[in-house]
């Protein structure tokens, strides 16, 4: 049976990588996407959406969600992801409209219809998810699970130990963590295990040539911009999320009690992951550590190969 | 005259009660709904409260919706040291009859706020959980309120922590939220509020007063002074909550500094307290995102008090 999720998103050339991923999978049903800020304004963000859907004709509806965090002022939006946040590839402006309805009702909405039975994977900061849980009280009775791609056990990436998405919203984060519901995250610290060497990725993607060239622009953009910041080859962090969601087999992990640093300071929005074997702390969080990189790739290169529903 | 459109969110509560009372006399509000929230007490027993008091004044006609029950981020810690078991200790009223309107609070704000014509006003004098659940829900309807005004906070009192006033140290992320929201927020802050006293020498103009509204306000205000005459030590009974509604019947009985209003949701000792800016040069510089009030004209205060009794006494009878 396919697993019923929603995917809360704010593309994002990785984003768009792991919503192909996502479609192009026969073990999800895809029942909505809802858009967040995060890498971009949630404006751009619901835009980029909007273009995949009409591009690759995915037939799904798209909320928007929050355009800040939920208790500070909107960041500068960086060009990591290009101007456009999809890598400066030119799209046409998208012909599809995002749906009336916002996130957090559209999750509510669909996660009393499947009755516990759908699980919302996050890809972006998780303020959406916290105003689902405001607005409504009993909405962990009807969420099967949240797989996030958020955090991280090592390294940070916008701190020095603190991943973009909690950074974004550390407060949302911790709402989540909070509201009882069965949790994943998938960190910087798990995404990395699938990071491509140069020759794994020139295999997969210079030498190929059925790949779109839109994709193949964004990714372009998206290895460039990684390598100028220091690492060699490409990690596609939210394609190796949903790739955890897709074939849960492949990822090894452990629950562990996860909570984040609220203090603004050089730890904030850390994920304090309390590893300590004696830890009496309520264990609220299952945390991924590693990705089997081949079957990861494997699945990677018949993505790229996807061209959209007919 | 044009009537305000209103909701009043709230968590009754002895103060809560009496500012009711006041709304519901006044022929200056359209009153649209009161929204509970968990604050003085669990949100099952602030509901019950709000109903029971529309059933004594005969005014069911206003719809009450149950609210959030927790803090944004943390579990409710209630007040049944101020306000009893109940939420509302000392008057003894009949069970309400009436039910809560069955629908989500954030939802039933949004649609009111939506069909209104004119600029909405918020009264806020609980936790501000709903509120601030409704800022967020609700992005596209900011621009459609006119003004917050709240009971929370203080500038140089607390009464939970040296700094920080029970509904703001409750969920200080949603008192955040409005005053992020840059709508123009009004707080009565304990700072006022002690001042807007009824003092123990006054509470025979309620006893002596024949009629259930005054014996309901007498009852109220003995159970109350157990706590703010005996234990804290003042000299009657501060009406919080009821500042938040005066001043927008009669907006010259307080006054108090224009400014630029912030919580603090991460100090070691100041977590939920008002970071208030009334330096001088900054409160020129047109930051200013409310009013915080300072100082209230009592005997006017008080005079409203029992003009609002009168009023519900004497619409009972007709």
């Amino acid at each position: 049976m396919r697993k019923h999720i929603v995917i809360d998103c704010d593309p994002g050339i990785d984003d768009a990588i792991a919503l192909l991923m996502a479609f192009a999978s026969d073990k999800l049903n895809i029942v909505g996407l809802t858009t967040v800020f995060g890498n971009n304004s949630v404006e751009l963000t619901t835009k980029n959406a909007l273009i995949l859907n009409d591009t690759f004709n995915l037939k799904t509806n798209v909320y928007k969600g929050a355009a800040k965090a939920l208790y500070m002022p909107n960041k500068k939006f960086g060009d990591f992801h290009g101007k456009n946040g999809m890598g400066n590839v030119e799209f046409a402006y998208p012909v599809s409209k995002e749906n009336e309805e916002y996130a957090w009702d559209a999750i509510y909405r669909e996660a009393k219809k499947y009755n516990g039975e759908l699980t919302v994977v996050t890809l972006g900061p998780v303020t959406n998810i916290a105003i689902a849980l405001f607005k409504y009280e009993d909405l962990h009775l009807y969420i099967k699970e949240i797989i996030m791609m958020a955090g991280t056990t090592t390294v940070g990436n916008e701190r020095p130990f603190s991943e973009a998405n909690v950074v974004s919203d550390p407060h949302a984060m911790q709402v989540v963590l909070n509201s009882g519901i069965p949790l994943t995250m998938i960190g910087l610290n798990a995404t990395e295990t699938t990071r491509m060497t140069e020759e794994e990725h020139d295999l997969i993607l210079d030498k190929k040539e059925d790949i779109l060239p839109e994709v193949r622009g964004m990714l372009r953009h998206y290895k460039n911009i990684q390598n100028t910041l220091g690492s060699p080859g490409m990690v596609i962090h939210d394609a190796a999320a949903i790739f955890a969601v897709i074939d849960p087999e492949s990822a090894v992990s452990e629950v562990f009690n996860v909570e984040v640093e609220l203090t603004n300071n050089a730890m904030f929005g850390r994920t304090i992951v309390d590893i300590r074997r004696h830890s009496r702390l309520p264990k609220n969080c299952r945390v991924v550590e590693r990705i089997d990189k081949d079957n990861y790739l494997k699945t990677l290169k018949e993505t790229l190969a996807w061209k959209g529903n007919q | 005259m044009k009537k305000i459109p209103l909701i009043i969110d709230c968590d009754p509560g002895h103060d809560d009660a009496i500012a009711l009372l006041i709304a519901l006399a006044s022929d200056k509000f359209d009153l649209k709904g009161i929204t509970t929230v968990g604050g003085n007490q669990t949100v099952e027993k602030t509901t019950s409260n709000a109903l029971k008091i529309l059933e004594l004044v005969g005014r069911t006609d206003v719809p009450v919706v149950s609210g959030r029950s927790n803090p944004m981020m943390s579990k409710l810690r209630v007040a049944e040291d101020v306000h009893g078991a109940s939420g509302m200790d000392g008057p003894v009223l009949p069970e309400p009859k009436t039910l809560p309107l069955n629908m989500n609070v954030v939802d039933f704000i949004a649609e009111q706020v939506q069909l209104s014509e004119d600029p909405f006003v918020l009264v806020a004098v609980g936790p501000f959980t709903n509120i601030g659940t409704f800022l967020l829900a609700y992005p596209h309807l900011h621009h459609k309120i006119e003004k917050i005004h709240v009971m929370g906070g203080g500038i140089y009192e607390g009464n939970r922590t040296q700094l920080a006033e029970f509904n703001v140290w409750n969920d200080p992320e949603s008192a955040k939220v409005v005053t992020d929201s840059k709508i123009p927020v009004h707080f009565f802050g304990l700072d006022v509020t002690h001042k807007a006293l009824i003092r123990q020498d006054e509470f025979h103009l309620f006893r002596d007063e024949k009629g259930p509204i005054f014996q309901f306000v007498a009852d109220l205000l003995d159970f109350y002074s157990i706590c703010y005459v005996n234990e804290r030590k003042l000299e009657g009974c501060p009406m919080h909550d009821s500042c938040a509604v005066a001043s927008l019947i009669d907006p010259n009985m307080f006054n108090g500094y224009d400014a630029f209003i912030d919580i603090d949701i991460e100090g070691s000792r100041t977590r939920g307290s008002c970071i208030v800016d009334i330096r001088p040069i900054e409160r020129r510089m047109g930051q200013n995102n409310g009013v915080f009030y300072m100082n209230v004209d009592r005997l006017k205060f008080l005079r409203l008090i029992i003009e609002s009794c009168q009023k519900l006494e004497q619409d009972l009878k007709n």
